[in-house]
């Protein structure tokens, strides 16, 4: 009986640790290039490519995330953008509230006029999840997820 | 500073586990601990090993008497500077010291420390150290000091849980918590309170029941293979110092506090939670930001408090289930409570060692310029962290592992208390069905909100 269980449980770590390793690693690459796919599209629907200004030839085109914020909270609620690390993008925030915008992480932070765009370009090399946050008043305006 | 800011301090947040790495951590949970149940020893391991052995006399001697001073004078200098700080250091939370030393060094480095070194807390508490220099100075006087009270043992770990319930609350539900001045006033409180409660009761009676992070200290050396008895250094297998039962009163609602927090903390980070804060908040924040805040705290308070209550109502409903399998005549919540303690570390390492790993280089800085005054007291004020130190991948990997080596280690510690207090085999095993549902569920769980976007 006693052998019985321990070949059971020397089988079923053997198993679980074979799974672990194979399953492991394909699993990741296929959720890399599923990433890599869908990450230029993907952003929320309010992403438009950027308007032509400042944009050179030779270098791929930033991705750009527009907000809106009417009376101090973000238009559509919170967006959640995901883009693919190394990602050039802009973020254009237009708020008739507020005295400034801060990316977190990163340490963004720009002051705002009310009705005048306000563009924070970063490019993506930290992976993680980073909230864009307006300040007095304070609201959370989206959380940028970037993969890696 | 904005209304939602998890944990305190810290600006990455980790990236949700990929879904598949959920369903291969929740299957591992499950295959392990069957084939545990089958495996595991027949006669009780823990408590013949928990004594160990004496580490040499010299070597005690050394650590418990002037390095012990030596830490203690550290300490208390160190709070000074921190205290100072909070109060009258810049009122931006990422140019003071006191936030990152507070919510990042202290409260996730000494856990850590604590698992390895055993009870440190002893000669890093300041509060310890100034009642300690206290009585000093009065015995020196040549006058006893002696508490004022005796401590009603039916309070029991409750003031403690208060305390670390009142930390974790100004942490994760309080709309400000990074904020130095509120941080300066917290720590005013806290140490009026650890001082009070120390000349009161006596210095040992209060760090065991009423200062809460000794408290929890207390219960996370236990699973050290360091510890101290009779002025000597012990050493023993990790884990054998959870053997045992903890029958005070309140014990199961301080380890609840220590789990539940963490799991509020994982869950308000999550769309779902984020979501409904805004709902909340958003009528107010133009027009009156300030009640649209205090909705945002009451809210978290609400959804802290259900969280440690969903965790201590699953620990004795499964207390209360394996009781009634095997007939036992008293209540087993004491029994099994410690078999928790390794749980409620791995939720902390899973949940918090990135941002101790990324905002922990922010207090190398910060000690050169502990209030943004643009000092330079080590040469360290311009020192820049290096934010990518860990992948999401090794993230992802250290929390599953962690999750499920503390799960492991909980059902041990468990079976190996259940052979112990149940003679007949038969009855230690059923016991043992309600628990290992429960721990199941508490990984599972901690997996899941891990794993939430």
């Amino acid at each position: 009986m006693k052998a019985v269980v321990m070949l059971f449980a020397v089988v079923a770590s053997a198993l679980v640790l074979a799974g672990c390793g194979d399953d492991g690693s394909s699993e990741t690459t296929a959720a890399t290039t599923a990433t890599a796919a869908t990450s230029p599209t993907a952003p929320t629907p309010t992403t438009a490519p950027t308007p032509t200004t400042a944009t050179t030839p030779a270098v791929p085109r930033p991705t750009t995330i527009r907000i809106v914020v009417r009376e101090g909270r973000p238009q559509g609620g919170i967006q959640r953008p995901t883009v693919k690390k190394g990602t050039k993008v802009v973020l254009v925030i237009r708020a008739d509230a507020g005295e400034e915008v801060h990316l977190h992480g990163y340490d963004i932070g720009r002051p705002v006029t009310p009705g005048t765009p306000v563009r924070i370009p970063f490019t993506a090399k930290l992976p993680g999840r980073f909230e864009l946050e307006l300040h007095h008043p304070d609201a959370l305006l989206a959380v940028v997820e970037v993969r890696p | 500073m904005p209304g939602i800011v998890a944990h305190g301090i810290g600006g990455v947040q980790d990236l949700p586990v990929p879904a598949w790495m959920f369903y291969w951590g929740a299957a591992v949970v499950l295959v392990v601990s069957f084939v545990l149940l089958g495996v595991l020893w027949k006669t009780p391991l823990l408590t013949a090993r928990e004594l160990g052995r004496s580490l040499p006399a010299g070597f005690s001697r050394l650590v418990l008497g002037p390095i012990r001073i030596a830490a203690q004078t550290l300490s208390v200098v160190l709070f000074v500077l921190v205290f100072a700080a909070a109060l009258l250091g810049d009122a931006d939370p990422f140019r003071n010291l006191a936030p990152t030393w507070i919510y990042v060094v202290f409260w996730l480095g000494m856990p850590a420390l604590t698992v390895v070194f055993g009870y440190v807390w002893r000669a890093l508490s300041p509060w310890r150290a100034l009642a300690d220099a206290f009585v000093w100075l009065r015995e020196l006087r040549g006058s006893e000091a002696r508490p004022l009270a005796e401590y009603p043992a039916r309070a029991g770990r409750w003031p403690g849980a208060g305390a670390l319930f009142a930390f974790v609350a100004l942490e994760l539900a309080y709309s400000d918590p990074a904020s130095p001045r509120a941080l300066a006033f917290a720590i005013a409180l806290y140490s009026y309170v650890a001082l009070f409660g120390m000349a009161a009761f006596g210095r040992d009676t209060w760090e065991a029941n009423g200062e809460g992070f000794a408290v929890m200290y207390r219960f996370l050396a236990r699973i050290a293979p360091l510890y101290s008895v009779d002025g000597r250094i012990r050493l023993r297998w990790p884990l054998t110092g959870l053997a045992g039962a903890e029958r005070a009163p309140g014990a199961t609602a301080f380890v609840a506090v220590m789990l539940g927090s963490v799991l509020f903390d994982g869950y308000s980070r999550t769309t779902t939670w984020q979501d409904l804060v805004a709902r909340v908040e958003s009528p107010f924040v133009v027009d009156n930001p300030n009640l649209g805040e205090l909705l945002v705290t009451l809210l978290s308070v609400g959804g802290l408090l259900c969280g440690i209550g969903l965790v201590a109502l699953a620990y004795e409903s499964a207390c209360a289930l394996a009781r009634w399998t095997v007939n036992a005549p008293r209540s087993l919540t004491g029994d099994f409570l410690r078999s928790l303690v390794p749980i409620a570390f791995v939720y902390m390492l899973a949940h918090y060692f990135t941002l101790f790993a990324i905002q922990g280089q922010f207090a190398i800085p910060l000690l050169s310029d502990p209030l943004g005054r643009g000092w330079n007291l080590f040469g360290t004020a311009d020192v820049t962290p290096d934010l990518s130190v860990v992948s999401p991948n090794t993230t992802w990997y250290v929390q599953v592992g962690a999750l499920v080596a503390g799960h492991v280690a909980g059902l041990a510690v468990a079976h190996d208390r259940a052979i112990t207090v149940f003679p007949e085999r038969r009855d230690a095993l059923r016991s043992q069905y309600a628990l290992l549902a429960l721990m199941v569920l508490y990984t599972v769980g901690g997996l899941w909100v891990l794993s939430r976007g």
